[in-house]
């Protein structure tokens, strides 16, 4: 492989007028951030209880709306955030010493508690915001399971296991969302096209900042009376419901907000920023599975921020979107939730499918199988999934005629997703496999989807759904896709980037320890909920009949051997980013541009814009291997060529 | 096989060209508008189809009237003048000329007209005690659909005010000039966008009011 970095003195840069943020860009912080958050919530509370009406019907809602918005204002205004459209309405741009120390140059750890916008840096945070994001919405999931433990009300009363149902369903969203996209997204893609950092990095920064200032409201939801109607809150239900989805609906709308960013910065990057020569057909297919996510993102989140904020309107301000006395109605509320709810399905997908294919096709030495076609079942997969949603309907009544158009559609989409599975087979077929734990996780995906794929194209079905609707079979198999594939897909994304994040290996032997727990709890868990379904049990139910209570128990089981597989994922982490063995440059062998830079990453990347010269799947055409290393994890396969032969005797 | 190579090209570039940046912003803008379409869209998608419902004869209750269409019509050409302004400022701004910053005002003044016309247009929406609830609000969905139609529009405007401000300001301290006028240009492009967000409102809120059911 030829490899030139070259280093070049910088040029004079092109002048900036005025000064930017003077002393203050500089002091501020999260640590400034709560504080100005906290503030303004409470100022915010004290104005609403002094100017609006306290005997009025929406009262109670209308404080908590403001106090809530009052925080991700005052959170935002604390960190920085808005210091950039001040000092442009004031017309002094950033200076290049203000840009540099935006991007945290000489800031060490403490950038990471700033207003950053380092890609690098960004994806870090993201990384750790994930984990506890994930792990808030898997201790819910183990408190709902120890409540499905055996038949009865033994643990909490309903309207607590309500809560705990809605939360831990849109902590799990959240998290999932952004698990593979924020962290590699932001950390790898740019790298892996060949660019200094993304289009927008004040956006990028602005992007992860919000979700911070979505999670107060989420996690206060418990502090503020709960939400009685799972994450998808359906009208008129949760016009009714407790201030909690006041808290709700503003923590949501501002993550909404946050992704519509990232979404705009991240198709931004991929259409304008490829290095030259990376042609659209020599972009990893990791970049790809992130763009087209980013993509479908931007289009479908802002129904579900419209819906949100009609469900506000109706709850603080008395209009009748929901409301069937006042001439709204609930299907209102499903078309537009439901218009995010499918497409968010695959924004949540795609990356981790990028993710997965990249992996596999380091581990198994192999070009990616069919590339033109994955990156066409990736397109299709997104144009398809806009026209699918009422099939979540089909038991509410809305539109019957409609039943049969949608079944098809939603079985079309079974097509390019089957291509892009059928790939992911492909390329992993005859390899050289390297069964390092990226490649386990791969595996496991591969198991995991086609069950999550296949019992998917059973719900699509109008008659099958119809008795399948509300049930735990659904349950199983949307955890079948959403833990099965995309936790895995991220997880096998953290063991594959981690090196070129923190410079050191994910403990493999952990690793794998991990990996087996959360597998076979998994199967365990999610096989005896298909069970449980098939039986009648119906989902976010606190209590079942007897004749279901083996398979439930048998699922608790399964469900705390996950969290123990994740407790010591990320102990590993923890411990491996601490200590863990150093794995230099480009540990895989692999022959993406991330992997070509030095560990750590250098501020801006590439010294001098590096210029590519054909796909970056090019494994297996040089000189054969020494070894067919499967079964020797710590064996390295030599596929790429002389260069690396030598570089390995060395 | 080489999959990457990694070569020279000259001296390091850590700006990109002007140009190009210009480009990669432009791109950004056109996105933001796409997201924004998708709520207007979903505004008015909402109003169309309680419309098309009518629950429980609610759509426009018993002494329920239609929006003024003087208000609704005087927002959409106060709009648009002020889209005019801004892209009359705009070429003042490429070209040089010292009028731009009285332009770019004009549009921002115009902004502020056209939000104080939305909010008389919020205050015009009926409320009426509802006889199931028991509780005064905002009677039926054709005057709930309004009432978020005015406010996406409230919205959108006061933002286009600190636009034109901040075009104002920036040209008159030099940071927006013949030589640096990409900005101004989003702004114009997103203002007309605005424009046309509020125009296609004024057009479904005039064209279907009554609900065929």
């Amino acid at each position: 492989m030829t490899t030139t970095m070259p280093t070049a003195p910088a040029p004079a840069q092109p002048a900036h007028r005025g000064s930017a943020g003077g002393g203050l860009m500089r002091r501020l912080n999260f640590g400034t951030g709560v504080l100005a958050g906290v503030a303004l919530a409470a100022v915010a509370w004290l104005l609403s209880h002094s100017l609006l009406d306290s005997a009025g019907t929406f009262f109670q809602d209308q404080v908590a709306t403001i106090t809530f918005i009052g925080w991700v204002v005052g959170f935002l205004l604390g960190i920085g955030a808005f210091n950039g459209p001040i000092n442009w309405f004031r017309g002094r741009d950033l200076t290049h010493d203000d840009e540099l120390y935006l991007a945290g140059k000489d800031l060490g750890p403490r950038r990471y508690w700033k207003f950053c916008t380092d890609h690098k840096v960004v994806g870090v945070q993201y990384f750790v915001m994930t984990m506890i994001v994930l792990f808030a919405g898997g201790v819910l999931a183990m408190l709902i399971r120890i409540q499905l433990a055996r038949p009865g009300d033994h643990f909490v009363n309903p309207q607590i296991y309500n809560a705990f149902i809605g939360m831990h369903g849109i902590l799990m969203i959240v998290g999932l969302i952004v698990a593979v996209s924020g962290p590699f997204g932001n950390f790898i893609m740019p790298i892996m096209i060949g660019a200094r950092d993304m289009a927008f990095p004040r956006l990028n920064a602005l992007s992860f900042w919000l979700l911070v200032a979505a999670a107060v409201p989420l996690l206060a939801v418990f502090a503020v009376g709960g939400i009685s109607d799972g994450w998808s809150t359906y009208a008129p239900l949760s016009v009714q419901d407790h201030v909690g989805m006041d808290a709700f609906a503003v923590g949501v709308t501002t993550f909404i907000i946050s992704t519509t960013i990232a979404g705009v910065n991240m198709v931004t990057t991929f259409i304008t920023m490829r290095t030259k020569g990376m042609k659209l057909d020599r972009v990893p297919i990791f970049t790809w599975g992130v763009t087209t996510s980013a993509a479908l993102g931007l289009y479908a989140m802002p129904f579900f921020a419209v819906a949100l904020t009609l469900l506000l309107s109706d709850r603080a301000l008395g209009t009748s979107f929901y409301l069937s006395f006042g001439g709204g109605t609930d299907w209102l509320w499903e078309n537009l939730f439901w218009l995010m709810g499918h497409p968010e399905v695959y924004v949540i997908l795609l990356p981790a499918v990028g993710a997965v294919l990249e992996i596999a096709t380091v581990f198994a030495r192999k070009p990616l199988f069919g590339y033109n076609v994955v990156v066409g079942g990736m397109i299709g997969i997104v144009g398809l999934s806009t026209i699918v949603w009422a099939h979540h309907m089909f038991t509410t009544g809305w539109a019957p005629a409609l039943n049969g158009p949608f079944m098809l559609t939603t079985e079309l989409i079974s097509i390019p997703t089957g291509v892009v599975f059928l790939a992911l087979l492909g390329t992993i077929w005859q390899g050289r496999l390297w069964t390092r734990l990226p490649l386990l996780y791969v595996f496991g995906f591969v198991w995991n989807f086609i069950i999550g794929g296949v019992t998917g194209i059973y719900l699509s079905d109008v008659p099958v759904d119809n008795q399948m609707h509300g049930t735990m079979f659904v349950v199983a198999h949307f955890h079948y896709v959403f833990v099965g594939s995309v936790l895995f897909g991220a997880l096998g994304a953290v063991a594959f980037w981690f090196p070129k994040m923190t410079g050191k290996y994910l403990d493999e032997r952990m690793g794998r320890v991990a990996f087996w727990l959360v597998f076979a709890g998994v199967q365990v868990t999610f096989i005896s909920m298909f069970i449980s379904g098939l039986m009648g049990m119906q989902r976010r139910v606190s209590s079942y009949a007897h004749a279901m209570a083996t398979t439930n128990f048998i699922s608790t089981i399964g469900a705390f051997v996950i969290m123990a597989g994740m407790i010591i994922e990320a102990y590993t982490i923890v411990t491996s980013w601490r200590s863990g063995r150093e794995a230099g440059r480009n540990p895989w062998r692999s022959k993406t541009l991330e992997w070509q830079v030095p560990t750590p990453v250098p501020l801006e990347n590439f010294e001098v814009p590096p210029v590519v010269t054909s796909d970056p799947y090019g494994y297996g055409e040089a000189a054969p291997p020494l070894e067919a290393p499967a079964g020797h994890p710590d064996a390295t396969p030599v596929t790429v060529g002389a260069a690396a032969k030598e570089e390995l005797q060395s | 096989m080489t999959i990457a190579h990694i070569e020279s090209v000259g001296p390091a570039v850590h700006h990109d060209p002007p140009e190009v940046v210009a480009q990669r912003q432009l791109l950004g803008v056109w996105l933001l508008i796409a997201g924004d379409a998708v709520i207007v869209g979903s505004l008015l998608f909402t109003y169309l189809y309680l419309r098309g419902l009518n629950t429980q004869k609610q759509w426009m209750p018993a002494g329920v009237h239609g929006a003024s269409l003087v208000l609704s019509w005087g927002l959409v050409a106060v709009t648009a003048l002020s889209a005019l302004a801004v892209w009359s400022g705009e070429q003042s701004i490429r070209r040089g000329k010292k009028d731009a910053v009285s332009m770019a005002l004009v549009a921002a003044v115009l902004a502020l007209a056209a939000s104080a016309i939305g909010v008389a247009q919020l205050a015009q929406i009926p409320h009426a005690l509802n006889s199931t609830s028991g509780v005064r609000q905002i009677a039926g969905s054709y005057a709930s659909s309004l009432l978020a139609l005015d406010m996406s529009n409230l919205a959108h405007l006061v933002l286009l005010a600190f636009l034109g401000l901040a075009v104002a300001v920036r040209v008159g301290r030099g940071a927006t000039s013949a030589q640096a006028w990409t900005h101004a240009r989003f702004v114009r492009i997103f203002w007309v966008w605005v424009a046309s967000a509020i125009g296609a409102s004024a057009v479904v809120t005039t064209l279907f009011v009554n609900s065929p059911h």
